[in-house]
C-alpha cells in the first residue's frame, strides 16, 4: 500500500474527506487494472495547489521527503527506477542530473525527471501539481518556468475531481534534467545523530537510549571535562543569562514551517535552483530527513538542525580574525562584518550549519552589476520584507544561526523595564524564564 | 709572485690567481710587519681570516639576541591582547592558552632572529641597493691585497 | 697545505677540467648571452597562462567564490589543496640550502641556487590561494594584528589559520633573506664583469655595492651558517603549522596526530620531484651537465625514494589507526569514503604515484636514468596533488552528519587559477634562469677543489702512496 509518508502532505492539502475517498477508490483500482501504474498527483507542503508558486522562500523550502526545491518530478521507487537502469547509490547521490520519463496517462502526457523515493509503492508514481505555471513574464519571476503542470492529468468522474490515474504508462527519454535537491544522501549510517525506540521499550529499559555513551565513560566519567587539556574559565554557572534552545524530536513531522519563519525572521537569502544544486542554499534552520531500515519499506525521521552554539565551538578556535567568538550568555555568535570568509569555521563544524554568502544574493556588497537575485528579491518593494532588526550579510562572508539574538536582546530589554528580577538561582530556571519572556515579548 | 705597484705611494696591492698562493704572502706580509687592510676574493676562502688575524664576528651573538625580543614581543603581544585589550571567550579556551601560542611564538623568534642578523649584515658591511662599492673604486681608497674576480 | 680533499671513491661534484676562471663563465655567460628560442616559447606560455590564471581570479572576486564549486559541505577544495601543494614544493629549496649545509653535503653546492629560487617562486604560488579563497579578499588585511581603534579589534591568536599567516610570511621572508644574502656576492661577480652600461648598473645596484673583503665574507658565512641554523627549524615548523591546519580541527581524517612529520615528509618529497623537473630542464638548456650531474640527480632520487617510503608508511599507519583508534567515524572515514566511495579514486593515484611508483628507485640504474627521473619526478608531483586533494576532501565530503555529504568538481574558474600559479612559478623560473646565476658562483668554487674531477685525479698519486712516504713527503713539503 502507499506510505504514509508520501500521502500525507498530499491528505493535508486536498482536504481530508475528499481524499480519504479516493485513495480507497485509487486502491481498488490498482487491484483491477493489471499492468498500468498509479499516478498520483499531491500537492506539495509548500507550494498548495500552485497559488504559493510565486513565493520564493517557499519554492525554494526542501519538500519534507524528497528535499528537492524548485521543481516538481516523478516520484517513483527504487525498484521502479531500477527498470530505468537508475537507483540509489554514490552515482545517484553525486549527480544531480535525473533521467527525464515520459509519463501518459488519461491520454495525457508530460515529461518529469525522476526522483527516488524510499518507501513508494512500485507502481505508483507521484506527481506535485502547482507547477508549470508558463512564463516568468505572465506569471512572475519565481514561478515561471519551473517545472511541469500536472493538473491535465485530473480527470472528473461525475461527482469530484480524481487525482489519480490507475492506467499510467512511464518510459525514459533518454534525457537528462537536473533537480535541486538539498539533502542527497539518506541513511544516517547507523551513526548516533538520531535514535529511535518505542515509549514502551524506553520505560522498560530507559538506559538503553545512551548505551553508546556508556562506553566512553572507559576515557573518563566526566567527558566534557576530562576531554579538555584547559580549564573551564567560561561558562561559569550562574554567572549571568545562559540561552539554551530545546526541540521536541517526537513532535517534529518534518513540515518546514520553522525554515520558513527562520528565513522570514533573519533575512535569510533565496539562492535559486542553480545555486541549491551547487549546494549553495542559505538556510540557518534546516530538517535532515533520513530514512531508515529497509529501502522499499523505511522509517522516516526528521531532525531539525541548526547552529548547536556548542559550549566549547570548533568553528571558534579556527577564524584567524575572531569574527565568531562566544557571548558571556552562551551564543556563539558571528560578526559578519568582521568576517573575511576562509570558511575554516564551515568545514571545522560538525553540524555543517554554518551558511556562506557564495554569491551577491542580497546587493549587500559594493561590487556593481554582480547581483544574484533569482526572483526579484531585491527591487525596492520586496526589500520591504526585510526584517529591521537582522542585518543583511554581504558576498563573501559566513552566517548562522544566532538563536534570534535580536529577540534575545528585547526580551531582555522587556524584562528591565518591567523590573523583573532575574533571580541567579540555577540555569535552567532561568533559561526557561527567559523563554517564555521571549515568547510574551514577541506576542505583545 | 706577481705583485703589482699601484698608482698609490703608501699602498702596495697584490693580485693573486689561486689561495694556494695567497695564504702563504699573507703569512709572510704581515711577518715582515706590514699592516695588512684586506683581502678581496671572490668566494670565501676558509682560514684566511684566521690568518689575516681577524678576531671572529659576533654576528651570532646578535642574532641570537634578535631571537630573543621575537620571542618576547610575541608572548607579550599575545597575552596583552588576550587578557587585558580584549579578552573573549574563543571556543571556551583560557585567555592565556601556551600551547596555543607557540607557533607564532616560534616564528616570530626566527623572523626578528633572521631579519635583524640581514639588516646588521648590511649595516656592518655597509651593503645597500645604491652604494658603489666596486672593486676598482675601493681599490682606489683603500690599501688591499687584491684577488682579482675572474 | 693543501692537501683536505675528497676521497676518490666519492663521484666528483663538479666534472670536466675547470679552473676558477672556467666555473665563471660557465655559469654567468648564459647571462650575458641572448636567450634562445626555448626560453622566449617557454616565457610565452607562461605569460599566457598568467594571465589566464589572472583572469579566473577576476572573475572569482567579482561575482563571489561561489563561482567556484565549493559547496556548505566542502569549504575547500582546489585552493588549499594547491596552497598545501606548492608550500610542500618550496620545502626541498630550504632543505637543500638549509638541512644539508648543516650537514655538510657538498652536493648542494650545484642545486641550492635554484632550488632556493624554486622555493621562493612556489611559497609565492601558494600564498594567492589562501589569499584569494577569502570571501572577502579586499578586507584580507583583517588579518593581521595591528592596532586600530575599532574596539580594539585584534586577530584570533588561537587560530591555526593565522599560525600559517605568521608561518608562510616568515617562511617566504626568511627564504628570500637566505637567498638573495647568497646571490650578492654573484651578483657582485656579473657586475665585475659586466661590459654594458645597463648591466653594470642594475647589477650594481643588485650587488649592494658587495667588494668581497675578508671581513665581510666572514660575516658572510656567518649570517649564512644561522640563516641555515634557523630554517632548519623553520621549513620543519611551515608545514607541521600547515597540518595544523586539519590536525587541530575535528573533522575525521583531519584530525590526527601524525601529520606533521608526514606532511614535512610529503613536502620533501614533492619538493625534491620538482627540482628535478626543473633541474633536468635547466642543465639541458643552459648546458651546465659539468655542475649539476648524474651524481646530483642520484642524490635527489634517494630522498625521493626515503621519503616516498615515508609517507606511504604514514598512510599505513593511518589506515591502522582508524582501525585500531575504534572511532566509528575515523572508521568510516577511512575505508568507506576515502580508500573507496565515489572520492575514492583520488586516493588510488595518491598510493599508486606516491609509494608503489618510487620505489623503483630503489635500482641504482633508475636513479642515474634521466628520463626515468624526469618522468617520476612528474608521476610524484600527481601523486602529491592528489595527496592533499584526499586529505582536504575525502575528508570534508563525507563527515559527522549524512544529511550535508557531498560531492566536489572543480569549475573552471577553480582550475584556472591553479594553472595561473604554474603561469606565475615559470614566468619567475624563466627570470630566474635568464637574469641570475643559476648555480652558486662563489660556492662551487670554493667546493671546486676538493670534489672538481680534475683535482680529485691530481690526488690519484696520493691516494696509491703508502702512509710512511706520505707523511715523508709532507714533512718535506
Amino acid at each position: 500500500m502507499l506510505q504514509d509518508g508520501i500521502i500525507e502532505p498530499a491528505a493535508t492539502a486536498l482536504g481530508g474527506a475528499t481524499f480519504a475517498a479516493d485513495a480507497a477508490a485509487a486502491a481498488g483500482k490498482i487491484s483491477t487494472k493489471q499492468g498500468g501504474k498509479l499516478e498520483l498527483l499531491y500537492q506539495k507542503v509548500a507550494i498548495g495547489s500552485g497559488k504559493e508558486a510565486n513565493n520564493p522562500w517557499l519554492q525554494e523550502m526542501p519538500d519534507p521527503i524528497t528535499r528537492a526545491t524548485w521543481d516538481n518530478y516523478a516520484c517513483i521507487s527504487n525498484t521502479l527506477a531500477k527498470t530505468f537502469h537508475e537507483e540509489l547509490g554514490d552515482d545517484y547521490e553525486i549527480n544531480a542530473d535525473r533521467k527525464v520519463l515520459t509519463i501518459k496517462a488519461n491520454g495525457k502526457e508530460v515529461k518529469l525527471p525522476l526522483l527516488i523515493v524510499p518507501g513508494i509503492h512500485p507502481e505508483t508514481i507521484a506527481i506535485a501539481v502547482g507547477y508549470g505555471r508558463g512564463d516568468a513574464k505572465l506569471i512572475g519571476k519565481a514561478a515561471g518556468n519551473i517545472g511541469k503542470n500536472a493538473y491535465p492529468f485530473v480527470s472528473f468522474n461525475g461527482q469530484t475531481f480524481d487525482y489519480f490515474a490507475a492506467d499510467a504508462t512511464a518510459t525514459a527519454t533518454g534525457d537528462k534534467y537536473p533537480v535541486g535537491l538539498t539533502q542527497t544522501h539518506n541513511s544516517y549510517e547507523g551513526r548516533p545523530i538520531v535514535k529511535e525506540t518505542t515509549l514502551a521499550e524506553f520505560v522498560a529499559n530507559p538506559k538503553e537510549v545512551n548505551a553508546d555513551r556508556a562506553k566512553l565513560h572507559h576515557y573518563g566519567e566526566d567527558f566534557a571535562h576530562d576531554a579538555t587539556m584547559y580549564k573551564d574559565v567560561h561558562m561559569v554557572p550562574g554567572n549571568g543569562v545562559k540561552w539554551g534552545m530545546s526541540i521536541d524530536l517526537n513532535t517534529c513531522f518534518g513540515c518546514g514551517a520553522c525554515t520558513i519563519a527562520c528565513q522570514a525572521e533573519n533575512n535569510v537569502s533565496v539562492v535559486g535552483k542553480e545555486q541549491v544544486i551547487k549546494a549553495h542554499e542559505m538556510h540557518w534552520l534546516r530538517i535532515d530527513r533520513y530514512f531508515a531500515g529497509d529501502v522499499d519499506n523505511p522509517e522516516v525521521v526528521f531532525q531539525p538542525m541548526l547552529c548547536q552554539h556548542c559550549d566549547n565551538a570548533p568553528c571558534e578556535n579556527v577564524c584567524p580574525v575572531a569574527a565568531t567568538n562566544h557571548s558571556s550568555e552562551g551564543i556563539n555568535q558571528m560578526a559578519y562584518n568582521r568576517c573575511i570568509g576562509t570558511r575554516y569555521c564551515a568545514n571545522n563544524c560538525p553540524y555543517k550549519v554554518r551558511r556562506f554568502n557564495w554569491r551577491d544574493w542580497n546587493g549587500a556588497d559594493s561590487f556593481e552589476h554582480n547581483l544574484y537575485d533569482v526572483a526579484d528579491m531585491n527591487d525596492s518593494l520586496t526589500r520591504m520584507v526585510l526584517n529591521p532588526d537582522v542585518v543583511v550579510r554581504a558576498r563573501g562572508t559566513m552566517e548562522k544561526c544566532s538563536f534570534c539574538v535580536q529577540r534575545l536582546q528585547d526580551a531582555k530589554l522587556t524584562a528591565k523595564k518591567q523590573v523583573v528580577r532575574l533571580k541567579m538561582v540555577k540555569r535552567k530556571q532561568l533559561v526557561n524564564r527567559l523563554v517564555l519572556l521571549t515568547l510574551s515579548s514577541s506576542v505583545t | 709572485m706577481n705583485f703589482s705597484i699601484y698608482g698609490c705611494k703608501k699602498f702596495v696591492v697584490g693580485s693573486f690567481d689561486d689561495e694556494a698562493v695567497l695564504f702563504p704572502a699573507v703569512k709572510k706580509v704581515r711577518a715582515a710587519g706590514y699592516k695588512l687592510h684586506d683581502v678581496y676574493t671572490p668566494f670565501p676562502v676558509h682560514g684566511l681570516d684566521h690568518a689575516m688575524g681577524l678576531r671572529e664576528t659576533s654576528l651570532h651573538t646578535a642574532g641570537f639576541v634578535y631571537g630573543l625580543t621575537g620571542t618576547t614581543t610575541a608572548l607579550s603581544v599575545m597575552g596583552w591582547v588576550f587578557t587585558t585589550d580584549w579578552p573573549m571567550n574563543i571556543g571556551g579556551k583560557p585567555h592565556f592558552p601556551l600551547p596555543a601560542f607557540i607557533p607564532i611564538t616560534f616564528e616570530l623568534t626566527v623572523l626578528f632572529a633572521a631579519v635583524g642578523m640581514v639588516l646588521t649584515f648590511c649595516y656592518l658591511c655597509q651593503l645597500a641597493p645604491f652604494v658603489k662599492n666596486t672593486f676598482s673604486t675601493r681599490v682606489r681608497q683603500t690599501i688591499c691585497l687584491s684577488w682579482r674576480s675572474k | 697545505m693543501h692537501l683536505k680533499y675528497e676521497s676518490t671513491l666519492r663521484e666528483p661534484l663538479v666534472d670536466g677540467v675547470k679552473d676558477y676562471h672556467q666555473v665563471t663563465e660557465d655559469i654567468i655567460s648564459p647571462i650575458e648571452a641572448k636567450p634562445g628560442k626555448l626560453w622566449y616559447i617557454g616565457f610565452f606560455i607562461s605569460l599566457v597562462l598568467l594571465g589566464f590564471g589572472a583572469f579566473s581570479v577576476f572573475w572569482e572576486v567579482y561575482f563571489g567564490t561561489g563561482v567556484w564549486n565549493l559547496n556548505k559541505t566542502i569549504g575547500w577544495g582546489y585552493d588549499i589543496t594547491n596552497f598545501v601543494w606548492w608550500v610542500g614544493i618550496g620545502h626541498a629549496g630550504t632543505l637543500i640550502s638549509a638541512i644539508l649545509l648543516l650537514f655538510r653535503q657538498g652536493w648542494r653546492t650545484g642545486v641550492n641556487r635554484a632550488a632556493e629560487a624554486m622555493t621562493i617562486f612556489a611559497v609565492m604560488c601558494a600564498g594567492q590561494f589562501p589569499i584569494f579563497h577569502m570571501g572577502r579578499v579586499w578586507m584580507g588585511f583583517f588579518i593581521l594584528p595591528y592596532p586600530n581603534t575599532r574596539g580594539p579589534v585584534w586577530v584570533n591568536f588561537n587560530s591555526p589559520l593565522l599560525w600559517d599567516v605568521f608561518a608562510i610570511s616568515t617562511y617566504f621572508t626568511v627564504s628570500l633573506l637566505f637567498w638573495y644574502s647568497g646571490l650578492i656576492p654573484d651578483f657582485a661577480t656579473v657586475r665585475d664583469r659586466a661590459k654594458t652600461k645597463l648591466r653594470k648598473l642594475l647589477y650594481g645596484v643588485a650587488s649592494f655595492g658587495w667588494t668581497g673583503s675578508t671581513k665581510h665574507w666572514q660575516r658572510h658565512e656567518a649570517l649564512s651558517l644561522v640563516l641555515a641554523g634557523l630554517s632548519t627549524p623553520l621549513v620543519l615548523s611551515v608545514h607541521t603549522i600547515v597540518s595544523f591546519d586539519f590536525a587541530t580541527s575535528v573533522i575525521p581524517g583531519w584530525h590526527t596526530t601524525i601529520f606533521p612529520p608526514y606532511f614535512v615528509a610529503g613536502a620533501i618529497f614533492s619538493g625534491f620531484a620538482m627540482v628535478n623537473t626543473l633541474l633536468i630542464i635547466t642543465r639541458k638548456i643552459l648546458g651546465l651537465e659539468d655542475y649539476i650531474t648524474i651524481g646530483h640527480i642520484e642524490a635527489m632520487n634517494k630522498v625521493i625514494v626515503l621519503t616516498g617510503s615515508v609517507v606511504g608508511v604514514a598512510y599505513l599507519t593511518e589506515l591502522f589507526m582508524a582501525w585500531y583508534g575504534a572511532n566509528p567515524y575515523e572508521f568510516d572515514t577511512f575505508y568507506k569514503y576515502r580508500a573507496a566511495g565515489p572520492l575514492g579514486w583520488s586516493y588510488w593515484i595518491m598510493m599508486s604515484c606516491n609509494v608503489i611508483s618510487p620505489q623503483v628507485f630503489w635500482f641504482s640504474k633508475m636513479r642515474r636514468n634521466i628520463m626515468v627521473t624526469f618522468v617520476m619526478s612528474i608521476i610524484v608531483n600527481i601523486g602529491m596533488w592528489f595527496e592533499r586533494f584526499v586529505i582536504i576532501c575525502t575528508s570534508l565530503y563525507r563527515d559527522y552528519l549524512p544529511s550535508s555529504w557531498g560531492y566536489y568538481r572543480p569549475s573552471w574558474p577553480e582550475v584556472g587559477f591553479y594553472v595561473g600559479t604554474f603561469g606565475l612559478f615559470f614566468t619567475c623560473f624563466f627570470l630566474f634562469a635568464k637574469y641570475f646565476p643559476v648555480i652558486a658562483v662563489a660556492e662551487i668554487k670554493s667546493v671546486l677543489k676538493t670534489t672538481g674531477k680534475s683535482y680529485k685525479e691530481k690526488m690519484g698519486k696520493y691516494e696509491a702512496q703508502d702512509v710512511d712516504a706520505f707523511a715523508h713527503d709532507q714533512a718535506h713539503h
